[in-house]
């Protein structure tokens, strides 16, 4: 065996008396893959934080080979040859690809005055090996989402790190990229690179990683070898308890009437012709990879996106949705893809995020009725298990999963009649995602018709009625969602890459 | 592309303005007057180079304009000891203010706006309590050289503070555009958290910036002093607000990140001009604050529009 590259040694952590990681302990190998799972809250962040220097632990020693060392700032982790690809992406975006991926490290002539060529040649270099054709000299802030993800990583090999962490690096990936960055990491570990992957997918453990590590409520479960374990036994380990299904059954038939019609949708440059038509207690999904035009169409569903072509229907009459506040008169709502900027007031209490959208029925003669927008509050805590249940608590407090929830519980009491939903279950563990899916399926049996929009299509395949799948702006075909699995809907996308149209089978 | 007609935009509002400017005086675009423009803009221009940089790191200085009045009193006092006396004390006083409202920002994590508002006033008392509400005249000719001499180039002759300003532009240029200065500064600018995970010492940063902000200031206050022959706690006040709004004009973004010294170079000028004829047209002032204020709006609007 390898000495290892890095211990910790029976770490904990607690903010303002809370405990967020209780004697946890884990160790990396050179040229090792060691996932960590766990739900939202579980620890993770906070365990990669200490890593990192962000957070300092209240107790526990950590080792980096065979010395003792303390990490007191990011600079210092950094020192150390620890590089953290964060979730959210950290990026500046008014600096060039080669100031970010340079940031923190640069070579200077005397102390200040910067090689700004050297700066261009190791952007360049770093990109090369990601095969990403991207110009060093371009703005960050213009580049789509995918590619920022790209540099980001670019900038963590820039450090030429011992340890990379990855926090849900994928996260922004189409499925091409995510081989390239699994085609990287398996470099690194050629490399005797250590790598500890966090991720909530777990199908891309069992691909890239070699151990893994469960942790819940801030207690290490358990670390197994990942082809010893299964998927089953880490979600077991992960929540705690057996878990029955994902994805809640399918009880009833969609009703026949179709509450949207969309014909020949388009949006120059972005997608076109897209037709289809949702009924009312239906689940469609959109599938279709990061920047096929999907959140496109949902926004120009919302009234968000100036310049549309074609026609939509509502309930039968012919609609020009211009402004989210026509589309929300006639009754279609919407579950954005970003919650944090484009959902939730973040410094406001859960209770005023939560009924926001109800002020209108919780009004006395134009006042609130704080007492029952508080019952109310309480009702919708309980309905979603929204943890904590504190209803004046800052909402940029809660967790992702809790976040979210309390997003989906601002529309519930709504008489939506349309609901679309883009990336409902990003960033969230999965106990949140599968209570998610249970009230998205209570409210299509309730009659509501539901656009689903995932990159994740295994969710897709579990819980829609039919699927529309997308690419590159056109419609490819529309496939049955009780038979479709994540294979079939991949491939049937990735195959239209000839441009042939599939059949249609609805 | 579109940086390169943003940048663009502003050159030609600012050749329009002059064309205009000649149209409605034709002293304007004489050689005399063109010189008295350039004097004039390197007070509020010198500071305005200072503020970019606290601009760009997402903070503000309010304190600038009685820093000047703070620096022009407290240097003057020193001139029993000779011109590199007066220069030293007043730098002096312009890096100490620059770093204790630094200090207060980063450690004491009181956030810019209230900080340099505090200062503010701090520094506008400490030149009234100073110079015991007094005027401090200048006795030495050298000194008063500084502000109103010219340095003879041959071909042409410039007037002293043109000359400081061009350098201090110069410099400052090289520390936005070719150190890590100017690099973090718009970095922490753009994104303080992200900055501080690629392991760069926001603290040491914020700090050194302000203490740049408060040097510039203190070039500026010398050289009004020596303009006026004067130590007047008077001196400077609504600095602050041209500096800002040159730095805005110029088109660097009012929460930080984004910006450049070219752009505010030709802020200063628009100004500057604008100053400049409305007083050769004999404009009463209350007219030429109103102006004034609408052409900031303008600004900041049009900024605002070419963001989306």
């Amino acid at each position: 065996m390898k000495s290892y590259l890095l211990r910790l040694e029976s770490i904990s952590k607690s903010f303002s008396g809370v405990p967020v990681l209780e004697e946890v302990s884990f160790d990396l190998y050179p040229g090792e893959v060691h996932c960590v799972v766990g739900q939202n809250g579980a620890g993770k962040s906070t365990l990669i934080k200490i890593l990192s220097g962000v957070h300092r632990c209240d107790s526990g020693r950590i080792f980096m080979r065979d010395r003792l060392v303390n990490i007191r700032s990011p600079a210092e982790g950094r020192k150390q040859g620890i590089s953290v690809i964060y979730q959210e992406i950290d990026l500046i975006p008014d600096l060039t690809v080669a100031d970010n991926i340079c940031l923190g490290i640069e070579e200077t002539y005397g102390r200040f005055l910067r090689k700004t060529s050297r700066e261009r040649t190791i952007a360049q270099e770093m990109l090369h090996l990601l095969r990403e054709e991207i110009d060093p000299t371009s703005i960050v802030k213009t580049l789509p989402i995918a590619q920022q993800q790209m540099i980001a990583i670019a900038k963590a090999l820039a450090l030429k790190a011992g340890i990379i962490v990855m926090d849900e690096p994928t996260s922004a990936l189409s499925g091409k990229e995510t081989e390239t960055l699994f085609r990287i990491i398996r470099d690194l570990k050629s490399r005797d690179i250590g790598i500890i992957y966090i991720s909530h997918r777990l199908s891309e453990i069992f691909r890239i990683g070699d151990r893994v590590t469960v942790l819940r409520d801030g207690k290490h479960v358990v670390t197994s070898k990942c082809d010893e374990i299964d998927t089953p036994k880490l979600i077991h380990s992960m929540v705690g308890k057996e878990f029955k299904r994902m994805f809640p059954e399918r009880l009833k038939q969609p009703n026949m009437n179709a509450v949207l019609e969309i014909s020949h949708l388009g949006i120059p440059g972005k997608f076109e012709n897209i037709t289809f038509e949702l009924k009312a207690g239906e689940i469609l999904g959109i599938a279709g990879f990061v920047g096929s035009g999907r959140s496109e169409l949902a926004q120009a569903i919302f009234g968000r996106q100036p310049s549309i072509r074609g026609e939509i229907k509502v309930n039968g009459k012919s609609i020009h949705i211009s402004r989210p506040k026509i589309a929300i008169i006639n009754r279609i709502g919407m579950i954005p893809e970003n919650r944090k900027s484009q959902a939730l007031q973040m410094q406001a209490p859960l209770l005023e995020n939560i009924t926001f959208n109800s002020l209108n029925r919780l009004k006395n003669f134009g006042w609130i009725n704080w007492r029952k927008r508080l019952k109310v509050t309480q009702e919708r805590i309980d309905k979603f298990s929204i943890q904590p249940a504190q209803p004046f608590k800052i909402v940029d407090e809660f967790s992702g999963g809790n976040q979210q929830k309390i997003v989906l519980g601002n529309w519930l009491f709504e008489d939506a009649d349309v609901l679309i939903m883009d990336e409902p279950t990003r960033g969230i563990d999965v106990g949140a995602k599968a209570e998610i899916f249970r009230i998205i399926r209570d409210w299509a049996d309730k009659g509501v018709g539901i656009i689903l929009i995932s990159s994740e299509f295994q969710e897709l395949a579990g819980m829609c009625d039919r699927i529309l799948l997308i690419r590159e702006g056109r419609q490819i075909g529309m496939i049955d969602g009780r038979t479709a699995t994540e294979q079939i809907i991949l491939q049937l996308i990735l195959d239209a890459e000839s441009g042939e149209q599939i059949a249609s089978m609805d | 592309m579109l940086r390169w007609i943003k940048k663009f935009s502003l050159i030609m509002t600012f050749l329009l303005l002059v064309i205009i400017c000649s149209w409605a005086s034709p002293y304007f675009l004489t050689s005399e007057n063109i010189w008295v423009l350039l004097r004039q803009i390197t007070v509020i221009g010198t500071i305005a180079i200072g503020m970019t940089f606290v601009i760009l790191s997402a903070g503000i200085d309010l304190s600038v304009g009685s820093v000047v009045a703070l620096v022009s009193v407290v240097s003057m006092s020193a001139q029993n000891f000779g011109v590199p006396a007066i220069i030293l004390v007043g730098i002096g006083v312009g890096i100490s203010v620059g770093l204790f409202n630094g200090l207060v920002i980063t450690f004491g994590r009181v956030v810019p706006f209230i900080t340099t508002l505090g200062m503010m006033t701090i520094a506008h008392g400490l030149a009234l309590w100073y110079s015991g509400q007094n005027i401090i005249h200048g006795q030495l000719p050298q000194f008063e050289q500084l502000g109103n001499g010219w340095i003879d180039f041959g071909l042409f002759k410039v007037p002293i503070p043109v000359v400081i300003f061009s350098g201090m532009f110069l410099i400052g240029w090289l520390l936005l555009e070719r150190t890590i200065f100017g690099k973090y500064v718009k970095a922490i600018g753009g994104n303080t958290e992200a900055a501080r995970m690629s392991g760069i010492n926001i603290n040491f940063w914020i700090i050194l910036t302000y203490v740049y902000c408060g040097l510039m200031t203190a070039v500026s206050g010398l050289i009004i002093t020596s303009r006026m022959n004067t130590g007047s706690p008077m001196v400077g006040q609504y600095y602050e607000l041209d500096a800002i709004a040159s730095v805005i004009i110029g088109g660097t973004n009012l929460f930080g990140g984004r910006g450049t010294l070219t752009g505010t170079l030709l802020g200063v000028l628009i100004l500057g001009a604008v100053a400049n004829i409305m007083n050769l047209l004999n404009w009463p002032s209350d007219v030429q604050y109103t102006i004034r204020g609408v052409i900031i709006l303008i600004a900041v609007t049009m900024q605002r529009g070419s963001q989306h």
